[in-house]
Parts: C-alpha cells; sequence; structure tokens
C-alpha cells in the first residue's frame, strides 16, 4: 500500500495481528486507555510508556488495549542501532538510480491512525528519540530528512512504548522523558492470574502441575527474583515433553528438572 | 412553586407527612446534604435504613464517632463473622442517626440484619456531580435509569413493611439507599406490611484498627475527616455549600507535596504538575466520574511523578487525625472484601515490593513508625559513614557518565567526507541519500579518543543562597569505591531511623583510585574558587589521573577553567543535567549517613 506526502510516494507497512490476551491487573489497562483519551476537540492524547521487568506482558498488554480502541497495532522494535531514520523513512534502492520511501511501522500507524507500539524504547540511543520529538508533543508530526518531507499523525494515532528494565538499556533525556508520560508499572501478576495465564498457555497440563509452577513464580517473586510467567511456561513446556518422552518419572522430578535447566541451579531453591 | 421542590413532588419525594431523603451511602456528600436537610427540617421521626436488630450496638458506635467503628454478627455463641455494617463518619445513613440524636428526634431503624447490607454491591453516578446540580436532579438522573440492583427489591420490602408501621401523622424524614427508594413507590402504594424476617444472630461492637482505614473506607479518612471538620458549619448555616471533592483532593496533593519535599527531598517540576493532571482528568473521565478518587490520585502520583511520592499520598489520605485505637489492643483489622464486592488494586514500589489496593497492601513490610525525638536520642556519631547500596548505585552512575563522556567526544569528532580510496569506518547512508544528486559515496570517520575520563563532577544545584552546608571530604572504602567530596543538606538534621540521617546532594566529585583524596573544603590550592562547583571541579583536575574530567551540571563552568585544564593537561567534558535520566538523577540526588558502622544492619529497615 502506498500514501503520497508532498509528493513523494511512502510504501506503507503491514500491521501486526497476534493471538494474545492481557489477562489479570485490569488497573494497568485502565490506566493505559485512560491515558490514549482525548477530552475533546483540541485535546491531544498522552503518551505512555510501560515499564517492568523482561516477560511481565508489556507488549500483550499495548495489544491488547490497541485491540480494544479497535484499531489497527503496529510495532517497531528499538534496539541499540536504531537511527532516527529507521523511525521514519528508510530508502531502499528499487532499481539502477531509484530509490523507493518505505514508512517505518511508526509512521504507517500515523498516516492510517493506528496504534504504534515503540517495543523496548529504552534500548534506541538519544539521537534516534530527538527526531521524535516534535511527535510527542502538540506539534505532532515527523521530519523526515531522507525524504525531505513532514509527516503529520492522524488525530486517532496513538503511541505507546514498552521499555525493560535492566542494564542494557539507555537513559532518557528530561526533555523525551517529559513527553512520554505517564509511566505504567507492569508488576508480576498474582497466583490467580499467573495461574490463568498458565492455563491459557499451556492448555495440555494438569492443573497440578500449573498449580506447582505458580507457586514456585510466586515464590520466586516474593524474593523479587527476575523470573517471569514467560519462564514458567518455558518450564512448564519442557517438563511436559520430558514426561511424556518417558525421560522423567513423573511431573515433579521433570518439573525440577526443567527449572534447573531453563533457569539454573539457582532457581530450584523455590521449586520446594 | 421552585423547580427542585416541583421535582421533588414529581420523584415522590414527599408523601404525607414524610419527606424521603434518598441517599448514597458512605459518600461525604450525601452525609452533608442528610445533616443539613435534617438540621432545617428538624423532624420528629428520622427513620433511617438501618438494621433494626443493630440498635443497642449502633447507636453506642454512632455516639463514639468520629471514632470509626463497626457491628460485627454471628451466631449467639458461635465466632464473630463478617461485619455487617461500618459506622464512619462520612456515612449518610449513620450521619441520619447522628444528626437525629443532636436536634432531638426519635430515630427508626427500617432495615434487617438479615439481608446482607453490605459487602456493598450497588452502582451509583459519581455523588460529586452534587457540587453542580441539585439534589433533586440527582435523584431524578437515577430514577430515570436504575442500574439493576439484585439484593434492594427484598430490602425494599423490609422498608416498606417497618414504615408503613410508623405514624403517618408524625413528621418524619426517611434516608434509605437510592435502589431502596426507587423500589418503596410501589410497595407503599400496596399499603399492605408483610410479616418481618425473623433474624437469630447477635450483634456486637467493634473498634476498627486504624491500620486497615485506607483498605475499608469508600471515601477515604482525608476526605471524611475534613467533612467532620464542616459538621458543625453545616447545621448553623442553611447557606453552606456541599463538600467539595475535588478542592479537598488538590489540598491533599499540595500536602503530600510539602511532605516529599520534607521526607524525601522530591520537587516536581511543572511539567509534573501539568501531565500528572492530564493524567488525572482522563482517569476520572474514563470511569464517567466527575471527581478522582484516592485511587486515581496515587496512580496519577506513581505515573507522573514515583512511587515515594504516590506512598505520600495514600499516607496521608488513609491516616486519620481523629480516630483513636483502643488502648487495650481490641481493635479490629478488617480486610476489603468483608465491605467491598469490587476492589481494584495498585503496586507501590519503594525499595521493597509492596502491594496497594484502594486498599491497603495485603502481607507487606510497613515501615516503622516516625519517632524523630527517640531516633535523636541514639544519635552518637562518632564515625559516620554511608549506606553501602547507595554507593553501590552512585559508583555505577559514576562509571555510566564516564562512559558517556567517551561517547560524546568520539560523536563529536566523526567526520564526513566523500568516498575517495577508503571506506573507512563506513558508508554513510544518510550523507549519501542527501547528496544523492552527486552520485557519489560519502564515508564515516570516527577519531577514537585518546585518553579515558577519570573524576566525575555532578552539580544539581550551584547553591548561590548556601542550602547545601554540609561539606564533606570521605575515602573509598575498597579499590573500587571512589573518594567523595560533597555538598549537602545536613544529614542529621532529617532522621530515618535510630543514627540514620537523609540528605540531599547539591553536588559531589567523585575520584578513583580512593585513599588520595584531601579534604577539599579546607585545601587552600583552592580558595580562588568563587562557588562550591567550581571548588569541585578544581579538585577534580588536580586528582584525576585520566585526561579527561567529567562535568555535570545546569550549566557548563567559566571559560577560565578550560584554560586551568589546559594547564594541567586535562580536558573538561561538560555533560549538561537536562540530558540526564531525572528519574535516574533523582534516586542518586538522595543519601543516606549513618552514624556508625554498626547501623549498617539495621538501616535497611528504616532506609526507603
Amino acid at each position: 500500500m502506498t500514501v503520497e506526502v508532498e509528493g513523494v510516494v511512502l510504501h506503507l507497512s503491514h500491521p501486526v495481528e497476534f493471538a494474545a490476551e492481557w489477562i489479570g491487573q485490569e488497573e494497568v489497562l485502565r490506566e493505559l486507555l485512560a491515558a490514549w483519551m482525548t477530552l475533546g476537540e483540541g485535546d491531544l492524547p498522552m503518551n505512555p510508556r510501560i515499564t517492568g521487568k523482561p516477560g511481565v506482558g508489556k507488549t500483550t498488554l499495548a495489544y491488547t488495549a490497541a485491540r480494544r480502541l479497535g484499531r489497527e497495532v503496529y510495532i517497531m522494535q528499538g534496539t541499540v542501532d536504531t537511527r532516527p531514520e529507521d523511525l521514519i523513512v528508510q530508502p531502499v534502492v528499487e532499481g539502477p538510480g531509484t530509490l523507493r520511501y518505505v514508512a517505518s511501522p511508526l509512521v504507517t500507524a500515523m498516516l492510517r491512525g493506528g496504534v504504534a507500539i515503540l517495543d523496548e524504547a529504552n534500548r534506541m540511543p538519544e539521537k534516534s528519540w530527538a527526531s521524535l520529538a516534535p511527535l510527542l508533543d502538540a506539534r505532532r508530526y515527523v521530519e523526515s530528512i531522507v525524504a525531505g518531507i513532514k509527516i503529520p499523525a492522524r488525530p486517532e494515532f496513538r503511541l505507546v512504548c514498552t521499555m525493560n528494565e535492566d542494564a542494557s538499556t539507555f537513559d532518557l533525556p528530561e526533555y523525551i522523558y517529559s513527553r512520554l508520560q505517564p509511566q505504567i508499572h507492569v508488576d508480576f501478576p498474582e497466583m490467580e492470574e499467573e495461574l490463568e495465564i498458565l492455563r491459557q498457555n499451556l492448555p495440555m497440563a494438569e492443573e497440578e502441575v500449573l498449580y506447582r509452577i505458580s507457586r514456585f513464580l510466586q515464590a520466586a517473586h516474593e524474593m523479587d527474583e527476575p523470573y517471569t510467567v514467560r519462564d514458567g511456561i518455558s518450564i512448564g513446556r519442557y517438563a511436559l515433553r520430558l514426561v511424556s518422552a518417558g525421560r522423567q518419572p513423573d511431573t515433579a522430578q521433570a518439573l525440577r528438572f526443567a527449572i534447573r535447566h531453563v533457569l539454573g541451579e539457582e532457581a530450584l531453591r523455590y521449586a520446594g | 412553586m421552585p423547580a427542585d421542590e416541583a421535582l421533588a413532588d414529581l420523584l415522590g419525594l414527599r408523601r404525607g407527612r414524610w419527606t424521603f431523603l434518598p441517599v448514597v451511602p458512605r459518600r461525604i456528600e450525601f452525609a452533608a446534604l442528610v445533616r443539613k436537610r435534617l438540621c432545617a427540617m428538624r423532624p420528629a421521626v428520622v427513620a433511617v435504613e438501618l438494621p433494626w436488630e443493630y440498635w443497642p450496638a449502633l447507636i453506642s458506635e454512632v455516639l463514639s464517632l468520629p471514632n470509626y467503628g463497626s457491628i460485627c454478627t454471628g451466631p449467639i455463641l458461635g465466632e464473630v463473622k463478617d461485619p455487617a455494617v461500618l459506622v464512619e463518619p462520612g456515612d449518610a445513613l449513620t450521619e441520619a442517626l447522628r444528626t437525629a440524636n443532636e436536634i432531638g428526634a426519635r430515630p427508626e431503624l427500617i432495615g434487617s440484619a438479615v439481608l446482607p447490607m453490605l459487602p456493598q454491591s450497588d452502582f451509583y453516578p459519581d455523588p460529586a456531580a452534587l457540587e453542580w446540580i441539585p439534589y433533586e436532579k440527582y435523584v431524578e438522573l437515577y430514577f430515570l435509569n436504575p442500574p439493576p440492583s439484585p439484593q434492594a427489591d427484598e430490602r425494599a420490602r423490609v422498608a416498606a413493611t417497618r414504615l408503613l408501621k410508623l405514624d403517618p401523622e408524625a413528621e418524619t424524614a426517611v434516608v434509605v439507599t437510592l435502589p431502596v427508594f426507587v423500589r418503596l413507590h410501589t410497595l407503599l402504594a400496596g399499603g399492605q406490611a408483610s410479616e418481618e424476617p425473623a433474624w437469630r444472630g447477635s450483634a456486637r461492637n467493634l473498634r476498627v484498627a486504624a491500620s486497615c482505614l485506607g483498605d475499608i473506607c469508600e471515601d477515604c479518612p482525608y476526605l471524611q475527616e475534613r467533612y467532620e471538620d464542616m459538621r458543625r458549619q453545616l447545621a448553623d448555616d442553611p447557606d453552606c455549600p456541599l463538600p467539595s471533592r475535588r478542592r479537598w483532593l488538590a489540598e491533599l496533593w499540595r500536602e503530600a507535596e510539602t511532605n516529599y519535599r520534607a521526607i524525601y527531598r522530591g520537587e516536581l517540576a511543572p511539567w509534573q504538575r501539568r501531565q500528572a493532571s492530564r493524567f488525572l482528568e482522563r482517569l476520572v473521565r474514563f470511569d464517567g466520574a466527575v471527581a478522582p478518587s484516592l485511587f486515581d490520585l496515587v496512580a496519577a502520583a506513581r505515573g507522573v511523578v514515583d512511587d515515594n511520592f504516590a506512598y505520600e499520598i495514600w499516607r496521608l489520605g488513609t491516616s486519620p487525625r481523629y480516630h483513636i485505637d483502643r488502648p487495650d489492643g481490641d481493635n479490629a483489622e478488617l480486610r476489603a472484601e468483608q465491605v467491598f464486592l469490587n476492589t481494584r488494586r495498585l503496586r507501590l514500589r519503594q525499595r521493597y515490593e509492596r502491594e496497594k489496593r484502594r486498599a491497603a497492601p495485603r502481607a507487606w513490610k510497613r515501615r516503622p513508625a516516625r519517632d524523630v525525638r527517640g531516633w535523636a536520642a541514639q544519635l552518637d556519631g562518632d564515625a559516620i559513614c554511608s549506606y553501602p547500596p547507595e554507593d553501590i548505585v552512585i559508583e555505577d552512575y559514576g562509571r555510566f557518565l564516564r562512559q558517556k563522556a567517551k561517547t560524546m567526544l568520539g560523536e563529536e569528532r566523526s567526520r564526513v567526507e566523500p568516498f575517495t580510496t577508503s571506506v573507512l569506518d563506513g558508508i554513510d547512508l544518510r550523507e549519501t541519500i542527501r547528496r544523492w544528486h552527486e552520485g557519489r559515496l560519502y564515508v564515516r570517520e570516527t577519531e577514537r579518543v585518546s585518553g579515558d575520563a577519570g573524576a566525575v563532577v555532578v552539580i544539581f544545584d550551584e547553591d548561590r543562597d548556601n542550602r547545601y552546608p554540609w561539606l564533606t571530604t570521605w575515602l573509598g572504602e575498597h579499590s573500587n569505591e571512589s573518594d567523595m567530596a560533597f555538598y549537602s543538606t545536613p544529614p542529621f538534621e532529617n532522621l530515618v531511623g535510630p543514627g540514620i540521617g537523609r540528605a540531599e546532594y547539591g553536588g559531589f566529585l567523585m575520584t578513583l583510585p580512593p585513599g588520595r583524596l584531601m579534604d577539599v573544603w579546607s585545601d587552600p590550592d583552592y580558595d580562588f574558587a568563587e562557588t562550591k562547583p567550581e571548588r569541585l571541579l578544581l579538585a577534580a583536575l588536580d586528582y584525576s589521573l585520566e585526561r579527561h574530567v567529567v562535568y555535570v551540571g545546569p550549566r557548563p563552568p567559566r571559560a577560565i577553567f578550560r584554560q586551568i585544564a589546559a594547564r594541567l593537561a586535562r580536558q573538561i567534558v561538560y555533560i549538561p543535567l537536562g540530558a540526564l535520566s531525572p528519574e535516574k538523577l533523582r534516586r542518586i540526588r538522595v543519601l543516606h549517613v549513618l552514624d556508625s558502622h554498626e547501623r549498617r544492619r539495621t538501616a535497611s529497615r528504616y532506609i526507603w
């Protein structure tokens, strides 16, 4: 699909669709949807950022909220070498001497009035953030230097960033930080919520197995260990395979084995 | 006839000598409204939709307001079960009894303990709307489209039965909940009293512990006590306006800001206030309400400021001033589920993980109570030292700044040129495309920076008005810990635990390897420095073993310092304070000073 902006033809990205459902923690979903509201004509939505440990479901939360709005969802992955042109418009050589301009998922969302999820956004360096500054305030546009155009966002456009809390990320300068508000922190789920997530992802597992995994995860959360439900799912899948292949005599031992091999020896102390 | 009176007649708010006051329970606006109307009407009888079976227990709780109490039920010889009624100052039903007692009206209870009144499950338009619309209009809004209330039919039947037994000629005010009022119309028109259900339980009083009030109150104790303050005015002044929830919560926010400044040395930037207000307005609208709840305030504070500020709002909102726990310790810790069907939760994370809901946290580590006088008495001060977890954080930050300085230098020195014989450090795609019409490739060369970054100076405040008088130099305790010189607020003026003081850096210098730093503040070599930051910078240039000295501050140093640096074969790398994450800066700006090494064992209990 293409769109013409100021005489330049931009090739658009494709929206993403995946089967993900946010379970539990309704409060953070409410906060995110509230932040995206506009309170009348001329009012602008906020640009929230979702923070939390890896694997707590930040992207799923953002995706679920976007789907509730009934909009197209575009996900853009932030990396340490994401450059401004990656975020906005990239030139691609189309043939001898000709270029084709490809809009990033972010710009596509702006042009189509969709929702852009800037995933793991704090892995991007400050220079890339600087190119987004006008988009994050009342101006609501970006400038593509390579295509020489100014691209305005449609009023329906919404943006959310997800950010990890680990050491491999960049600090945001204040002028960006103040534009990415509010911060919505996603914590580890409660035991019932975690059980439900495990149930959805491990439909073949017996309730007893799910309960054991959930109890393990809760014990780890108590001690602020970084193990998440994503690890729990990996442990469950591995343990079930071990049992069905006859490599472990029962699920209890298979789970211990899986915990040791997925997370390491030190995780066994929470296995009960 | 005024429009409101006509509407009251239309809604059936008056029936013979009975005046109905349908209310939303446990909301201060309705408590105020009931008090105001009862004081103006002075009826002979006040009928209230509270269980008649609780009579003696209930009135004794009402008389001990503003202390919070509850009535517990249970079998006669059995164990006490869940509380049935919470008696709190800001509840319209208990306020009706309290005011009736004050104006000499005869109280009549028309509810029944057989029907569970709680947990609360009725839904109402936001009572804060009473600040803008007349009471009758509010009742009409509810009347036109009453939300489903599964228990209300039975409650209305009991209320009608008991009402029909009252004297129809006595001037009576009937205070009932809105769902019951809506259903009473048809039942009273029928005019036949049905049989009253029999109750075989027992009721007894239970004083509620102050610590659980945040958990179980619909309107937070802060609002209820503000209401308590205005009760007298409501009785005396017929023109007294109803409580303004929005104004009171704004005052709560301001008080929390003051505490946040005093306890955490935190300051809200103008953009934080602006963004918090935007977020709060959205949270309110999202719920279809007109005023925020304490929960919304906490969510906004946490989303835009930090967890410490959110905690301060929570603490202020839920700590009662008037309620006194029983000295014999017979105070009940109630759970949110005992009085609410729907709870929402929000976790606040300070130094330790803890959990919050509208209600207070479950199994969380509570802070030790503040006892500044007791702590001051224990102050030793023989050998002050730092708090090791903060040392780690600040060392990490020093490393980060050194790395950032090097990266900045590298970027400053990179250059782009047309491709001739070497691709150097790679093709610069951006420049090549920008000059596509030239038909040439452009390549980039990144010059390597020679020398490393050594000493680091971070200035938060240049301190021209001497707000940071505590001047200290201390040495690293091991080979990976920097020597530091800093100016800060006096730590022992803000005690957070026995022998543990909290201070805020104005600025600091860090230098490695440790064990070399003389007392920077009395060193005559630096006497020509005009300010504290300049003295730190001079020391940094002096002590740095590496070529680059990192200087972070709101303003770059004066030009003369570049010359001084050059003479010492040093170079100052200036990083503007605004280029760094304010969140991180806030985290490192606070330090705790312990009065002896032994304190380190217990410090984690007091430092948040």
